[in-house]
């Protein structure tokens, strides 16, 4: 029995509630806040899921680490909800030749991509847009990432998720004036996290405002429809 | 030393295209050297002869089939003579464009002397009805200068074949013009004069190319040759003791027949990718199903699993008496390269990965993307194929959205701007001009938006800073 223990604590399968260890299966983000409160960053391997409305600012708190682990490796983005931007991910320091763009016919069609794409090994993330998923088809993308050594981010709609889903690491985004806002109701190992704001005015100046929100201007609505 | 037969197939591509109408003159023509290269008995009887040109020709006869040389057309029916022959003698090697290469001495034990081999290739071979000119010797490359010249002998009379290959003049030979003019100027003219210097002294006053010839059409130095080996099949037909009416029931004799494909696989140590199973019903036409597996299987038992999802989508019209499964893709086994340490990690190649996908998903689905140097947001970004972006543009500075829309949308939330504008007026060159004034703007729900102005001051949305 001991043995068995021993076994899955080198693993890193058992978690103490008492004393945090760092996990080394991480790679940092890029956002020292969001690090913190992770015990190093995100992880390299499984299936991460990232409830978030689009356009907040997820893709941008993702893509550095992406780009730190990609080394060659692909980055395959799966139903995306609008075309990727070459110039955004050039200028995020991406080798666009390691990019991949998928638009699957049908949702069937989707999941095997990914899946294929996670357990192939050549790929480093793959970024899958989806609606709602079964609990089977996230166990099998965490053993197919696994096997792949890949990381795969299931980016959500915001819609009240009522099924858990068995993930190692559930994010979940909220809009906020200087970054965005994150906590994490699920993680391997670990406490849920109550919300807490990753800063991003020193990445993106430009795309936060200063916490005083005075300087906003009201912006006159199309008057044509 | 080994007895090689060589066969010249000297009308090869109009033999491919053999006709009803045997009395219409057909020539073939190559197009570079405008020079006629293969042609009929019909066309002869008009004069015709190789090595005209089309004008010549045509002057000549004037209803005149022409064709152009087509040596993919040759390559495909040497293929199939190969595939032919393959039923009858085992070491075949293909002489491109239009010889074969046998090697005879290990196939007389089976058939017990030369004549018997000869007398079976022969029979064999004329039902593909191909004009053929052979020979024997104890080369590969005397074989070659025989059966090219139309010996049409076989034998394995060493003195004979001697005599016959001393006969010929160096410019029957494939020896390089030059070679062969050199060889003149010492006075040596023919096959005879060339083989009595000893090689030590061709290796004097020579160089290596003479010597290797001269060693290979003697037969001292190996000629090296690939063999063919036909592409691994496996097909087999069940005849049912009973018809079979409901699909679900097929099922049982198929796994049979996928035990049998397991057996056939294991013994090569091969997997399959895809499997065609077909329906013979008794009263309608055939139903073929195609199953497919990525990493390729040899077991019955993946096999039945994956067939069995088909299998239940399937209507069956009318009894069925037969099944055939054909497993037509077959792949060497990919050795899973397992790390001691960190257990099994997938090892397929990028484009592995890629053709994987587009098999499925068809290849408008897989995009890759590459930059421009046009101004035009849609245009700076764009698709390509797959994993070929070249671009080696370095575009900084600027602050882009990640998600672009396809087409820009009438802007219909309420939004406030932050930054702008950014005016982009180009495209003027090309007949789709845009002049429009770019904003960075926050919704109210907090997304971050691209938006532009056109000179007609309507709003619109063109990406998001996701």
């Amino acid at each position: 029995m001991n043995e068995i223990i021993a076994l899955l604590q080198r693993k890193n399968l058992v978690w103490h509630a008492k004393g945090e260890k760092p996990n080394n299966d991480v790679s940092p983000s890029g956002y020292s806040a969001f690090d913190d409160k992770l015990q190093g960053g995100l992880p390299n391997r499984g299936v991460v899921e990232i409830s978030s409305p689009t356009g907040i600012g997820e893709l941008r708190l993702l893509l550095p680490n992406i780009m730190r682990q990609a080394q060659e490796r692909l980055t395959v983005f799966i139903h995306p909800p609008a075309f990727i931007n070459a110039e955004h991910l050039h200028s995020q320091g991406f080798n666009l030749n390691k990019v991949l763009i998928v638009f699957p016919n049908s949702a069937k069609e989707a999941l095997w991509a990914t899946e294929q794409c996670l357990k192939s090994g050549a790929c480093s993330a793959v970024l899958f847009w989806c609606q709602s998923l079964e609990v089977h088809q996230v166990r099998r993308f965490q053993v197919a990432a696994e096997n792949g050594n890949c990381v795969n981010f299931l980016l959500k709609g915001e819609q009240a998720n009522a099924l858990s889903i068995p993930v190692p690491l559930s994010i979940q985004l909220s809009p906020h004036f200087c970054g965005i806002d994150v906590s994490i109701p699920k993680r391997r190992g670990g406490y849920p996290l109550p919300e807490f704001t990753v800063d991003m005015s020193s990445q993106w100046p430009s795309l936060t405002i200063a916490s005083s929100a005075d300087n906003i201007l009201l912006f006159p609505i199309a008057k044509a429809v | 030393m080994t007895l090689w037969l060589y066969l010249h197939f000297p009308v090869l591509q109009l033999d491919a295209i053999y006709s009803d109408h045997n009395d219409q003159p057909v020539i073939i023509v190559e197009a570079k050297k405008n020079a006629i290269v293969q042609f009929n008995k019909a066309a002869a009887v008009h004069g015709i002869n190789l090595g005209m040109g089309l004008g010549t020709a045509s002057s000549l006869c004037a209803d005149l089939h022409v064709h152009p040389y087509q040596a993919e057309v040759e390559k495909e029916k040497l293929l199939e003579i190969a595939h032919w022959l393959y039923a009858v003698t085992s070491d075949i090697s293909f002489f491109e464009p239009n010889g074969i290469l046998l090697r005879v001495s290990n196939m007389l034990t089976l058939y017990d002397g030369l004549d018997n081999y000869w007398r079976a290739l022969n029979t064999h071979l004329s039902q593909l009805k191909n004009h053929f000119y052979y020979a024997t010797a104890y080369s590969p490359l005397a074989a070659q200068l025989l059966a090219q010249s139309g010996f049409n002998q076989v034998t394995d009379n060493k003195k004979v074949l001697l005599n016959a290959i001393q006969q010929y003049s160096l410019t029957k030979t494939t020896l390089p013009l030059k070679t062969v003019e050199k060889l003149n100027r010492t006075g040596v003219n023919n096959l005879k004069q060339l083989l009595s210097i000893p090689i030590a002294e061709i290796a004097k006053r020579f160089d290596i190319s003479l010597v290797n010839f001269v060693g290979r059409l003697t037969g001292k130095f190996q000629h090296p040759v690939n063999f063919y080996t036909p592409p691994v099949q496996f097909k087999r037909c069940l005849q049912l003791l009973f018809d079979i009416e409901n699909a679900q029931w097929i099922e049982r004799p198929l796994i049979r027949l996928l035990n049998k494909l397991e057996d056939f696989l294991t013994l090569r140590d091969k997997v399959s990718h895809e499997i065609v199973i077909t329906l013979h019903q008794r009263d309608a036409a055939d139903i073929d199903l195609l199953i497919s597996s990525a990493q390729g299987d040899s077991t019955a038992d993946k096999w039945r699993k994956l067939s069995a999802l088909t299998l239940e989508s399937i209507k069956i019209e009318s009894p069925v008496h037969s099944i055939t499964l054909c497993a037509s893709q077959v792949a060497p086994r990919s050795i899973a390269e397992v790390d001691l340490f960190s257990g099994y990690q997938g090892n397929t190649s990028p484009l592995e990965l890629l053709s994987i996908l587009q098999a499925k998903l068809g290849k408008q689905a897989i995009k890759g993307l590459t930059l421009t140097e046009d101004a035009r947001p849609e245009l700076t970004s764009q698709f390509c194929e797959p994993l070929t972006s070249a671009s080696n543009l370095s575009i900084k500075g600027k602050l882009r959205p990640s998600l672009l829309l396809p087409t820009p949308e009438r802007l219909m939330d309420k939004v406030s701007v932050i930054q702008g504008p950014e005016r982009i007026a180009t495209g003027w060159w090309d007949g789709r001009p845009i002049v429009r004034d770019y904003f960075i703007a926050r919704s109210k729900q907090g997304r971050w938006l691209w938006i532009f102005k056109n000179q007609k001051k309507e709003w619109f949305l063109h990406g998001a800073f996701s």
